[in-house]
């Protein structure tokens, strides 16, 4: 017999797992259930369910971080919107998943999964899980820069910016509509998130290398790029960024 | 302030101060002289000759002399001073000529020595032993040529260059077509240099006015000279750090700047010509122009220079664009096509919805078919009507804010019957609202975020709020919810991303959107109507 806590935020949803539960009474009983992370967290706590239905987008957290504040690991079957691209991830990691929406002879099998699990139990790195779907989502393209100004963020498209110019702490952000925007984020934390058309040709200046019209070689195998916008911009690159540059672009 | 508004401002400013300075030394001329008739004045009649007229003769051998009349007819004796040129060249004499009226005119004691007297019929029998006779001109008397006057214009005509000279580097003209003096020292000596020349182009103002020929001679050269030298410092500049030649791209820039500035200085003359021959002004410049068979004209220097600086920086853009033609039609090519597939992209962003929404919606409906028949009923029926909104008038790009809200309303009756009563929606509608466009389904990516973050554990409550107003012809949209901060980091989904795109397609430079988090959490947008 196991015991079972639902944690889900929409309540059709949760009465959806409950009816199938429903089925599997003399097995399963449901101990109490809970909509957000924080009542999940207190309330599995005190009734120590051996097995959880758990959401993983939650309103205020994450399934995972549910599961990383708990004193004890129970049993998960993770229900989840997640695409088809993340369900390798816990085919490998957790007892099963559940992607909405779920009918009752897919929701048998994860019980019958469960089953096995319980008699083995068999410990299941989460950790892993969360790394791997976090990997995943850090990979997916962004295609703009969040910049903020002046307690407002506003979002420059990359291939709107021809480069980016740091003044004292703050960067300037020139687009190639002769628009410029101030932020208060460091050029450095900028570099990180930029795509890989964004080179740092000097210590304040990350251009767009598809605004670069023109390279000029300089002395000290430095370069001066006159960049495609409306000013024709020329930027020398510094003398420890040459060489990287270069190589950058190809010569 | 648009770079070709400049340029008609300058070349407006030039031809009207031109036409008053002109205006003003011809009325000097005439004023002085005001019991004269115009014709005696400028075409000095043979069998009448007076006081202060001016004949040019040459005879067979070519030699050219001016008789200057000193004295008029008295006693049928008249007094003249001559002088005695040879020339060799056509464009020399007619340079030489204007030059020597202009001394005539100020140096009466030049032929002071040669003063003749002639009695009218030997005067006569001058005319009838020449090969070619011309009356001159005649040489204002001392009086009417105010050299106060003249120096005024001459400070200003100084004035004025330098003024357009700093507008023309300050809007960039000098910038963009001498891009080869990109450092600051550079730019520096660019303006000492330029002000230098203007500055000798100003002191060569009178003989300009009497000599337009030999002024654009000096003009072009000088010109030539400025570039030259400015070449040359920056090459030795170079030379300090690597070689002395140019490289070929600016030997072509230079080329183009000079030849073209030259071409389309005389050009400029023969139109400024037939203009003032149209306006009839500058009666005094035509007579003493009159010798000038090739028509070279006066052209006022600052007018000049500023053709000089558009036609280097027109030509240089083509020479630009010449060479990159190729690469512009393939990226005008790739635009098209991008544009394209924008288009089609943005239908069917029209069309896609998030797949989450529709597996919750579903499995919602799934949930509540047993339990709750009446809400099951419901959110089928709005989740269809919203799809229908979807797909069915998919070519439809534009909606109205009534069409929109309406939409909107469908959108939230499914998400109410999720989230149930955790979730509240409050929307704030300027009642004036109803039939400005607005792109379809712009709204409802953004409330789907706002939900989707706009959880708040104190009150476990969702609070979306939505006003729309309208301020000095904008559209403005607010969508608050009540969820944590917006970070600093803003990692945006496939919504706010296409929020943005039909912005940017349909209101590429009206329209704003901002994340805001103080005073309160919101999205700001604002279009134009």
């Amino acid at each position: 017999m196991f015991r079972a806590f639902l944690v889900e935020d929409e309540e059709p949803a949760r009465l959806r797992v409950k009816k199938l539960l429903s089925n599997y009474r003399e097995e399963i009983e449901i101990v109490g259930e809970a909509d957000h992370g924080k009542t999940a967290i207190s309330e599995i706590e005190r009734l120590q369910p051996e097995v959880v239905f758990l959401d993983i987008q939650l309103p205020d957290m994450t399934g995972f971080l549910v599961l990383e504040k708990l004193s004890y690991q129970p049993l998960v079957i993770f229900t989840t919107g997640y695409e088809a691209f993340a369900i390798q991830a816990f085919e490998t990691c957790s007892v099963d998943y559940l992607v909405k929406p779920f009918d009752a002879d897919r929701f048998g099998k994860a019980i019958q999964k469960l089953r096995r699990f319980g008699m083995k139990k068999q410990n299941i790195d989460y950790k892993k899980l969360q790394q791997l779907l976090a990997a995943q989502k850090a990979a997916a393209p962004t295609f703009s820069l969040p910049v903020k100004t002046r307690g407002r963020i506003i979002l420059v498209e990359y291939e709107d910016i021809v480069y980016l110019k740091a003044e004292d702490k703050y960067v300037r952000v020139f687009t190639k509509n002769e628009r410029n925007y101030l932020s208060e984020q460091s050029l450095a934390k900028m570099e990180v998130r930029l795509p890989d058309d964004f080179i740092r040709v000097h210590r304040s200046y990350i251009i767009n290398r598809s605004y670069i019209g023109e390279i000029r070689k300089f002395f000290k195998g430095k370069l001066i790029l006159i960049l495609k916008d409306k000013g024709q911009t020329s930027i020398t690159t510094g003398s420890t960024f040459a060489g990287a540059v270069r190589a950058r672009l190809g010569f | 302030m648009k770079r070709w508004m400049i340029y008609l401002l300058v070349l407006v400013f030039t031809h009207v101060y031109y036409f008053a300075i002109m205006n003003a030394v011809s009325k000097q001329f005439w004023d002085s002289e005001k019991e004269e008739t115009s014709a005696h004045y400028f075409s000095p009649n043979w069998n009448n000759p007076r006081t202060n007229d001016i004949f040019m003769v040459k005879d067979t051998l070519g030699v050219i002399r001016y008789y200057k009349i000193v004295d008029g007819v008295k006693d049928g004796v008249l007094s003249l001073k001559a002088g005695k040129y040879p020339f060799h060249t056509a464009l020399k004499e007619r340079i030489f000529l204007k030059k020597l009226s202009f001394e005539l005119m100020n140096s009466s004691e030049l032929y002071a020595d040669s003063t003749q007297q002639y009695s009218l019929t030997e005067f006569l029998r001058l005319k009838e032993n020449v090969y070619l006779t011309r009356g001159f001109g005649r040489a204002p008397t001392k009086s009417s040529y105010n050299p106060s006057y003249v120096k005024y214009i001459e400070y200003m005509n100084l004035v004025i260059s330098i003024v357009s000279f700093f507008i023309i580097w300050f809007f960039g003209f000098v910038n963009s077509y001498l891009s080869g003096f990109t450092r600051f020292s550079e730019k520096i000596l660019l303006v000492i240099f330029s002000v230098i020349v203007t500055y000798f182009w100003s002191k060569d103002f009178l003989s300009f006015l009497y000599n337009p020929s030999a002024y654009f001679l000096t003009y072009t050269r000088g010109v030539i000279y400025a570039f030259i030298l400015l070449y040359l410092i920056k090459a030795l500049n170079r030379k300090l750090i690597k070689k002395w030649s140019f490289s070929n791209q600016e030997a072509a820039r230079f080329l183009v700047i000079v030849a073209g500035g030259s071409i389309i200085s005389v050009i400029g003359a023969y139109f400024q010509m037939s203009i003032t021959n149209l306006f009839g002004i500058n009666l005094l410049i035509r007579e003493l122009n009159s010798v000038d068979a090739l028509g070279f004209h006066i052209f006022p220097f600052h007018t000049q220079f500023w053709l000089v600086l558009a036609t280097g920086n027109f030509l240089n853009n083509f020479r630009k664009h010449f060479f990159q033609l190729r690469r512009k039609a393939s990226a005008f090519k790739y635009a098209r096509t991008q544009e394209l597939e924008f288009k089609s992209e943005l239908e069917t962003l029209q069309a896609k919805i998030n797949p989450h929404f529709l597996y919750n919606s579903l499995n919602s409906i799934a949930s509540l078919a047993q339990s709750d028949p009446q809400k099951t009923e419901n959110m089928a029926i709005a989740l269809s009507k919203f799809y229908k909104e979807k797909t069915n008038r998919k070519e439809r790009i534009w909606s109205t804010v009534s069409e929109e809200l309406e939409m909107l309303q469908t959108y939230l009756s499914i998400e109410k019957i999720r989230f149930g009563d955790r979730l509240e929606v409050i929307v704030h509608r300027d009642e004036t609202l109803g039939d400005e466009k607005l792109p379809r389904f712009l709204l409802q990516p953004l409330i789907e975020n706002a939900i989707k973050y706009g959880y708040r554990s104190e009150y476990n409550r969702i609070v979306v709020k939505i006003k729309i107003e309208r301020q000095k012809g904008n559209l403005i949209f607010r969508i608050f919810d009540s969820g944590p901060p917006f970070s600093e980091e803003l990692y945006t989904g496939y919504g706010i991303r296409s929020v943005q795109k039909k912005l940017k397609l349909f209101y590429p430079d009206h329209h704003k959107m901002a994340f805001i988090n103080h005073p309160e959490k919101q999205v700001f947008i604002q279009i134009k109507l």
